[in-house]
């Protein structure tokens, strides 16, 4: 199928189009995929380097289940987010196997494509505040507020009851809010 | 002085700014993962050209489908035979038919049907 007209077919029929032999597939999926995931790997990492060998891995993993996945049981970024984020606790648990949990700045910055000074202070202070939240916490925060996934697509992803998803993000927005509290004026934000 | 807060909807407004950050893939893991992608579809095509090693024979398919075991024993050798003569091949059809018609040789079951005795032990 012609790489233009997959614009429009979702996640679930492109990965069916790809196990069935279609290289356009595979191209859709990545220019679709794989942005959401390395930001997704960056921000739990906080690594630029270590965020693409798990974005890699994910995508391998998608490539490699496609042969046996079935439509309509599953959604494909809820699976993919779920890979990421066992690939990333992985890499995690190793650091503090090995001591390095304490390094909290990235050996690459990645400020990303955003203009302004001051929107990339605040991305970082908010990089920052995420970096010192519960694991937990952070995961879900990130995937309700930053990657736009409803409450039972995060239960999927985490694993974990609707309820405690809705728990973890209200005690994760509060943690947040005291973390930044004292930099609204250096943020640029004044009462108007 | 007023004590600072960070209240939610300067959070919200962090949040509105992180969703739009790009994460540009670089071109080297673009080309990587698609070269995954070209390489798994080529083990996908691999495994399934090959053929399948567990086909059934013609004969076990006809087996299972009379009833195995318990309808063979049912039945008469006469019918067995049937069945034998509509699998097996024609080429001894041929020297049966010439040999009725000219009467020149008697013909005996097991001459006739080459194979019968396996056709019956299989299963």
């Amino acid at each position: 199928m012609a790489f233009d007209a997959l614009a429009d077919v979702s996640d679930d029929a492109l990965l069916v189009l790809y196990g069935n032999g279609d290289t356009d597939a595979a191209r859709a999926l990545t220019q679709r995929l794989l942005p959401r995931v390395l930001g997704f790997a960056t921000r739990m990492l906080n690594d630029a380097t270590e965020a693409e060998d798990v974005a890699q891995e994910a995508m391998l993993r998608l490539w490699k289940i496609a042969g046996d996945w079935r439509q309509g049981e599953a959604k494909v970024s809820t699976w993919l987010y779920r890979v990421v984020l066992n690939l990333c606790t992985d890499r995690q648990r190793k650091r503090k196997g090995i001591g390095l949990d304490q390094i909290s700045e990235p050996e690459d910055e990645t400020p990303g494509a955003v203009a302004g000074l001051q929107e990339q202070e605040r991305l970082a202070a908010l990089n920052d505040a995420l970096a010192a939240l519960p694991d937990r916490q952070r995961q879900a925060v990130v995937l309700r507020h930053i990657e736009g996934f409803k409450n039972p697509e995060i239960a999927q992803v985490l694993e974990i009851s609707v309820e405690a998803v809705e728990s973890l993000t209200a005690r994760g927005k509060r943690s947040l809010e005291v973390l930044l509290a004292g930099k609204r004026a250096e943020l640029g934000y004044t009462d108007d | 002085m007023t004590e600072e807060k960070f209240d939610s909807g300067a959070l919200e407004g962090l949040f509105d700014l992180a969703r739009t950050e790009k994460h540009v893939s670089s071109s080297d893991l673009i080309v990587r993962v698609l070269a995954d992608a070209d390489t798994e579809q080529a083990v996908c095509r691999a495994a399934s050209s090959k053929p399948s090693e567990a086909r059934e024979s013609r004969l076990a398919v006809v087996f299972r489908a009379i009833g195995g075991w318990p309808a063979i024993s049912g039945m008469a050798t006469a019918t067995v035979a049937g069945i034998w003569i509509g699998l097996s091949p024609p080429a001894t059809l041929e020297d049966i038919s010439t040999s009725l018609l000219t009467g020149e040789t008697d013909a005996y079951l097991s001459e006739l049907l080459p194979g019968f005795d396996d056709f019956v032990a299989e299963g």
